[in-house]
């Protein structure tokens, strides 16, 4: 006998289980296999799906958003002794940002400048001059230091407001302050604004006679007679900064008159800035062992007769992860300004203490014609009061 | 039967009356066990009601439920419950002893070599369908079948089944 017969008749020969067939083919009665609902379910099992992976990326998304955020804002605390947060911080009006500090930072976020620019209907001439006029000082450090230390060198620029609605707008920009700051700036040149008080008077007719020259028919022309008013003084102020700066980049304008004025950059040491200004930090008061390096800088610009047009000096000392950045200004006004809006601790009529937390400090001193900014890290409130105090 | 689409629910009653004797003795095969065997062809029939496969053929049909019952019947051992347990046995009545002696020779067979045995036997299907089927190849179907029979002829020579 074959195998296979045998093997398929013993098979056969095994009983199924009919209930279970019957169960099944009643099952299958009721069962719900019409094709069209299993059509109909298909989309739903999608819009779970896709609407599952949907709700994937919009946390991931979120997460991502989330932890750049924090990211920044971790690289923001350790930046912050660099980069003054006290010029962030506490001044909303636009005038207190230096112009270096301005046209420096205006690096960061070139694009955002070009939108605001296009929305102001000023001339795009104050911004470009001050940007071209701006570089070589740049070029000074950028090549031996951070991102942070461009920020000093900033810093270290004399309190030159450019009052220039453009340049204005230009700092406001560049700390990425709120949008309704930029918004004012179109406005300052017609209407005073809040910063005005600010001003002193001298800046602020400088303010107006360059606007009404901007505002005329040639805009190097204004430029150029301002440049020749900067022989009218021997220290640094603000007309005459406004007008040197911006005279040798008029030449972006063709105009001869404003490319006869020319600036002079000299280097000095800390000792000689002092000297020539009057700064005294012989007894400046040096937690721990603390000591300068970097050996600062300070540099000086006169125009061809002689005259300061501008000036800067920073001083940096540190020991371990202590370092304080002192950085002089020769406009009183500018860092009382900065001193009474900061909402620090005044320590003393003429200085005063803004606590940022973790151990980031920064103090204010000035006096009837000078200024001293100080910007410390790992410091107590008390060692910071001592140095500020022991500024003359 | 062959147009699904069209009367899918009267189809599958068709196709389990057709197909059920097939699903069992195959389950069985694997199984051995009756009880073991009728939860595997329940499951076979359960996931065919409810699959949302588009059958276009009755040899499909027929290949899918090979293939679903192969794999439940596998899957029925892995879990924790089958490996701790021994499955009560029940000798199947038959009612010759040449019966009894070839179908508990292939159930001694190894698994693997029980399915083509039953597949090429009991189906009648060809080395090329139950490559199909397994989805497998050809030779890997043939190697076990040969190596099938040479067990079954070990297990039962002198009994008469030299044409194995």
């Amino acid at each position: 006998m074959k195998f296979d017969k045998i093997y398929r008749q013993a098979n056969d020969d095994i009983p199924v289980n009919s209930e279970l067939l019957a169960a099944l083919k009643e099952q299958a009665k009721h069962i719900d296999t019409n094709p069209v609902t299993h059509v109909k379910k298909k989309p739903v099992f999608n819009i779970y799906r896709y609407g599952f992976i949907a709700a994937a990326l919009v946390i991931g998304v979120a997460g991502a958003n989330i932890f750049s955020s924090y990211m920044s804002s971790k690289n923001n605390i350790v930046q912050t002794p660099v980069n003054y947060i006290d010029h962030r911080n506490s001044q909303t009006s636009q005038e207190d940002s230096p112009a270096g500090i301005t046209t420096q930072s205006s690096d960061v976020d070139t694009e955002a400048i070009a939108i605001e620019k296009q929305k102001s209907n000023q001339p795009d001439t104050t911004n470009n001059s001050v940007q071209e006029e701006s570089a070589p000082e740049n070029n000074d450090y950028s090549s031996q230091e951070t991102s942070q230390t461009d920020t000093q060198n900033a810093a270290n620029q004399q309190p030159d407001v450019s009052v220039s609605e453009d340049s204005v707008q230009e700092s406001t920009d560049s700390y990425g302050d709120t949008p309704q700051t930029v918004e004012e700036s179109p406005s300052t040149a017609d209407t005073p604004s809040d910063y005005d008080e600010y001003l002193p008077p001298a800046a602020e007719d400088a303010r107006i006679c360059e606007t009404d020259s901007t505002g005329g028919s040639a805009g190097g022309g204004g430029y150029g007679g301002g440049g020749g008013s900067v022989s009218g003084g021997g220290s640094a102020s603000r007309e005459e900064s406004i007008y040197a700066k911006n005279a040798p980049s008029a030449s972006s304008y063709d105009n001869a008159e404003a490319d006869s004025v020319e600036e002079i950059y000299k280097s000095l040491s800390i000792e000689e800035y002092c000297s020539h200004f009057g700064f005294n930090i012989s007894g400046i008061f040096l937690p721990g062992n603390m000591k300068q390096n970097r050996s600062g800088n300070a540099y000086i610009y006169t125009d061809t007769e002689g005259n300061v047009t501008n000036s800067g000096c920073t001083v940096f000392y540190s020991e371990g992860e202590k370092t304080v950045t002192l950085t002089f200004y020769t406009d009183a006004v500018y860092v009382k300004n900065i001193s009474l809006s900061s909402g620090g601790t005044q320590i003393s009529s003429n200085a005063a203490i803004k606590n940022f937390g973790d151990n980031l400090f920064a103090a204010y001193v000035y006096y009837s014609d000078k200024g001293y900014l100080l910007d410390t890290v790992g410091l107590s409130e008390s060692e910071v009061a001592l140095l500020a105090t022991s500024l003359k | 039967m062959n147009n699904l689409t069209d009367c899918f629910t009267a189809s599958k009653e068709e196709i389990i009356e057709k197909y059920f004797n097939m699903v069992c003795k195959l389950a069985l095969s694997q199984t051995k066990d009756r009880h073991a065997a009728d939860d595997v062809a329940q499951d076979v029939f359960m996931r065919f009601l409810k699959t949302d496969t588009k059958f276009e053929t009755d040899e499909h049909i027929k290949a899918w439920l090979i293939r679903v019952t192969i794999n439940c019947s596998k899957s029925l051992f892995l879990n924790a419950w089958a490996k701790k347990t021994v499955p009560l046995t029940e000798d199947i009545p038959f009612d010759s002893p040449e019966k009894s002696d070839v179908y508990y020779a292939v159930q001694a067979l190894p698994q693997k070599y029980r399915a083509v045995i039953h597949l090429f036997y009991y189906e009648q299907l060809s080395v090329a369908e139950i490559a199909k089927y397994l989805e497998t190849k050809e030779s890997t179907v043939k190697s076990q079948l040969h190596r099938g029979r040479e067990m079954l002829k070990s297990s039962l020579k002198g009994g008469g089944f030299d044409e194995v």
